[in-house]
């Protein structure tokens, strides 16, 4: 019997191509599109992990010093006392073709527990301690490195991004002259002398884990979550449509199944495995889509995670079976979420209820009202979450209960607008259009609210990453005081610079910094000299008077925006620094782009406060650029390697940037790709439906050429009429975007500009696509023979 | 002659045998005439063809001077809008537009200004003064089938076609339409051609018309 009424079932799709298309095509679009976003966090998420794993020593606890580095005599004397330490140098070195983090090793005494790869394997030792030293790294870091003129030994077990040395080689690359951490090996002896005796100053920390790197990088997965989700959700639409119609055009069907003795339960059983069959099928294509959506857009995210957050990123892809199968557990969850109230109804109807051919349109028309309801519940539920403030899950649960309202509420206000224009409509034709088009609106509801979202993501995205654009860009004009940017590698190379640069009538900024915790993140201090550079350009958000008068002479430090906002400190504050000193807070800069904490205090306190600095970068004042380059490569000996100019780093910036926002803008241009196959699938099934109302008004006489038309002219007025609303609703969304997510994810917040050229071609764009999905249905019409549209007479009979 | 078909020839594909097999009928002005026969005879085919909703294979069809053979499409359409009126078994209004819309539609679309007056006139004769802002749904099926009649008698058509226009409906209200509809076509002094099975209603029009496996029968 299950046989039978399974073909009984599935026999309908077959009579209904389009339909079905519909219904895998939406399934597997919105698999896809959740299941790619995953796979690139999965797989930057196993960066993370294996570089947390090279960093932490591979879960073993550190020694290390809060106030710098740790000298090697206080490592002999541990050493001596019984304390199983290994040395580590940790450090990063600049290259034109990007940042690679060294990690110096002393691979005889580093635990061989494959944390540090084949290098600290026993076998390597020459390699890596000989007289030429060899770097081990893995293929795509190597390329970074093949200029430095470091000999290299390609290991692809080294984490991405990263590089293992010896400790002088490391020393050398990095400028360090003591050991960053040392590795306290598992096997202690049961007698040592105690640490408080030998190193009083060092502290036993807790091994570095995936989080370090993954609480900064979060925010970022978090968006893209939160994209993958809305594609999701623009996918289900057309799944939940296609389902829905399906159910209702299957009444009759059902209603004799019924009368011949199938028993609901059996029926409802039946439609599931129906279902299931359709969601696994789908969901396998949408698992293919998403794995070459993900590897498209790796690159990109790699590239973004590598600029912002200096956390490295493989570009290939592989996936765990885990992936795969979380691909179908959700290609079968969306389904049964958009099944759920088509079965119920099946579950609950009588055996001979009656087959009303426009049940599901006047049920729609009824869901309309209950749809404006609910959009006022999420709009309250919006407020609710403004009003509640803090936290990111806030942000976004304004941001998703403020889309969906909007998406509900679409259909409500279409008809509303709808009905206002045919009050004004004089012809017969016109009056008809809008009536008609009234009558459409329930079956094109869930297509045109998948369309609305897709706009409004597009216009709400598009106007932040615009707006930041110009925001960052100024920012960069204004930050980027030094014509010329150098690395040195030595300190004699910084003595030779400050001589030379002064001679040639420049001047000197150091940029020197170190790292520490502030509030207990990760943080960096940067010391600054007095010089007027920064008091004309440096944008600051807030300030006490006399701020850079202040900072000058000791008496505060600068914060960015992301330090004030997340500890709410505002000038006059006081801040406690590493080293237990505190100084008031004078002023708050704007730091875009940067994730960590970030405090200014002068050169002098940071000099004489900090042991561990990193004194290698410094800033050139000249008005000769090309002469000073020449200088410095010829007479300080730097590599033009080392050099980098205010307009390169400006397009350095610009260029990290752009490949930031190139991933939101390739998932932008899929949200409006699935809303716009959502229209197409939706006029398509529409079709079938809709000749009985077209035939008699053919039968009167309108040609079908001019039926064709109206259906076009129908398809654009409501993508229209949809552009329209999406504008208020997007320029909404990037003002919780820029005001709110924003803020909450990165810790700072950026004026909004508006971009109405954008909005023109967006608005082109959204009607190229509903005529691009109204235009097949149209033509079908134009051509159906008249024999098609008698055939309703007929039919009725 | 109002209209004229000469030997009409239609096969569909497929079909072994023809639909029409060389049917002629002619129709006057103010004369009614019903088409009957089997389910299959080919009379439902012929009043498209007539209407101009289907093309046929051989012979000619004239209606108010206009032959059909070798007409555009669109022409065939502007005839059905200005000259003749469709009334349907399923009554066909356009579910979206009330009973006032639906009974002026057919003359405003063919540019025709209805004067209120007309138009309240046609639905007081049709009874249906106090249905003009319900929907189609809202009506019976003797109520919607007026709407129908009024929608196809307001243009002033030269022809009216009705296919089965009482198949739909029970006995006491098929007598109330279809008195209706001889009493309004013939004050519009409109030929009026009625597909039917009912011998009954047959025998009210000016001439019957039997068709058998596509032949006029004799």
């Amino acid at each position: 019997m299950t046989a039978a009424i399974l073909t009984a079932l599935l026999s309908y799709w077959k009579r209904r191509p389009a339909q079905f298309a519909a219904l895998v095509l939406g399934l597997a679009l919105a698999t896809a599109l959740w299941s790619g976003v995953q796979a690139i966090n999965a797989e930057a998420r196993k960066s993370y992990d294996a570089a947390a794993d090279v960093l932490g020593g591979g879960g073993l606890r550190n020694l290390v010093d809060p106030k710098g580095l740790i000298s090697q005599d206080t490592f002999v004397r541990l050493r001596r006392g019984g304390w199983q330490v290994s040395p580590v140098v940790d450090g990063w070195l600049t290259t034109a073709e990007g940042r690679v983090r060294i990690l110096g090793i002393d691979p005889f005494t580093a635990p061989r527990d494959g944390t540090f790869g084949a290098a600290a394997e026993t076998g390597n030792l020459a390699g890596l301690t000989g007289p030429d030293a060899q770097v081990f790294s893995n293929t795509q870091t190597a390329e970074r490195l093949a200029n430095t003129g470091v000999p290299l030994q390609i290991d692809d077990s080294v984490a991405p991004g990263m590089a293992i040395a010896d400790l002088r080689t490391a020393s050398r690359l990095t400028g360090k002259t003591g050991y960053d951490r040392l590795i306290l090996l598992p096997d202690q002896p049961l007698k040592q002398t105690p640490l408080a005796d030998l190193a009083p100053d060092l502290t036993i920390e807790a091994p570095a884990t995936a989080d370090d790197i993954g609480r900064l990088t979060d925010s970022f997965h978090l968006n893209l979550t939160a994209f993958g989700l809305l594609s999701f959700a623009v996918g289900l639409f057309i799944v939940h449509g296609a389902i829905g119609l399906a159910f209702e055009q299957r009444r009759p069907m059902f209603r004799t199944l019924r009368a011949l003795g199938v028993s609901s339960r059996t029926l409802v059983v039946i439609l599931m495995a129906e279902l299931l069959l359709f969601a696994l099928a789908a969901g396998a294509l949408g698992i293919l889509l998403g794995y070459l959506i993900a590897g498209a857009l790796l690159p990109g995210v790699a590239a973004t995670l590598r600029g912002i957050y200096g956390a490295t990123v493989e570009g290939g892809l592989t996936l765990s079976p885990v992936w795969w199968l979380s691909g179908l557990g959700i290609a079968v969850l969306g389904t049964a979420l958009a099944a759920l109230s088509s079965l119920y109804q099946v579950a609950r109807m009588p055996p001979l209820a009656p087959a009303k051919p426009r049940a599901w349109e006047r049920a729609s028309q009824g869901a309309i009202r209950w749809q404006t309801l609910a959009a006022c519940a999420c709009f309250t539920l919006s407020a609710l979450a403004y009003l509640a403030g803090g936290g990111l899950v806030a942000g976004f649960t304004l941001l998703g209960s403020f889309l969906l309202g909007a998406a509900l509420l679409l259909p409500g206000i279409l008809l509303g607008i709808i009905r206002f224009a045919s009050a004004g409509a004089r012809t017969a034709e016109t009056e008809w259009f809008w009536a008609d088009t009234r009558q459409q609106v329930p079956g094109l509801a869930l297509a045109l609210m998948a369309l609305l979202l897709a706009l409004s993501a597009n216009i709400g995205v598009g106007t932040m990453v615009s707006s930041f654009r110009d925001t960052f860009t100024g920012w960069l004009d204004q930050r980027l005081v030094s014509e010329l940017y150098v690395t040195v590698e030595t300190k004699d190379q910084a003595r030779a610079l400050e001589d030379f640069v002064t001679k040639a009538g420049g001047t000197v900024l150091p940029i020197w910094h170190t790292d520490g915790q502030i509030k207990g993140a990760p943080a960096e201090i940067y010391g600054v000299v007095d010089n007027a550079v920064y008091r004309d350009n440096w944008p600051l958000l807030a300030s006490l008077p006399d701020a850079w008068d202040r900072l000058a002479a000791n008496q505060g430090a600068l914060v960015n925006e992301q330090l004030a906002r997340r500890e709410d400190l505002t000038p006059g504050d006081m801040l406690a620094m590493p080293g237990g000193w505190e100084t008031p807070i004078v002023g708050v800069y704007s730091d875009y782009g940067n994730p960590l904490a970030q405090v200014v205090i002068p050169l002098a306190t940071l000099t004489q406060r900090f042991e561990a600095l990193d004194q290698s970068d410094f800033g050139i004042l000249t008005d000769d650029i090309p002469a000073m380059r020449r200088g410095l490569r010829d007479t300080v000996g730097l590599d033009e390697a080392r050099m980098i100019d205010q307009s390169a780093l400006k397009a350095f910036s610009l260029d990290i940037f752009e490949r930031t926002f190139a991933v939101t803008a390739a998932l932008n241009v899929l949200t409006l790709s699935v809303a716009g196959l959502a229209i197409l699938t939706s006029l398509l099934t529409l079709s079938a439906m809709r000749l009985p109302q077209l035939a008699p008004v053919w039968a009167i006489g309108m040609t079908r050429k001019r039926l064709a038309w109206l259906e076009l002219i129908r398809a654009l007025a409501l993508a229209a009429l949809t552009f329209v609303l999406a504008l208020p609703v997007g320029l909404m969304l990037a003002w919780i975007l820029l005001a709110v997510i924003n803020v909450e994810a990165f810790g700072w917040r950026l004026p909004m500009s508006l971009f109405p050229k954008d909005w023109v071609w967006l608005a082109l764009a959204s009607l190229g696509a509903a005529t691009l999905a109204a235009i097949w249905p149209a033509r079908q019409l134009a051509k159906r023979p008249p024999a098609d549209l008698i055939k309703v007479f007929s039919h009725e009979r | 002659m109002l209209l004229a078909a000469d030997t009409i020839e239609k096969r569909f594909s497929g079909m072994e045998k023809p639909v029409l097999d060389g049917v002629s009928l002619g129709l006057k002005a103010g004369e009614t005439l019903a088409l009957t026969g089997e389910s299959g005879s080919g009379k439902s085919t012929l009043l498209h063809i007539i209407a101009g909703l289907e093309t046929f294979d051989a012979g000619q069809v004239t209606i108010a001077g206009q032959a059909l053979t070798g007409m555009a499409d669109a022409a065939r359409a502007e005839l059905r809008l200005t000259s003749i009126g469709m009334i349907f078994q399923q009554f066909n209004l356009i579910p979206s537009l009330n009973v006032a819309q639906n009974l002026t539609f057919q003359a405003r679309l063919a540019g025709q200004t209805v004067l209120p007056e007309a138009a309240e006139n046609m639905a007081t004769a049709l009874g249906l003064e106090d249905h003009l802002s319900k929907y189609p749904e809202e009506l019976s099926g003797g109520q919607q089938q007026r709407v129908a009649i009024g929608r196809a008698l307001l243009p002033k058509p030269k022809l009216v076609l009705a296919d089965e226009p009482t198949g739909n409906l029970d006995e006491a209200t098929t007598d109330a339409v279809f008195s209706l509809l001889l009493r309004e076509t013939a004050k519009a002094n409109a030929g009026l051609l009625i597909v039917t099975h009912s011998q009954k209603l047959a025998a009210q029009t000016d001439r019957t018309l039997h068709l058998s496996h596509g032949r006029v029968a004799v």
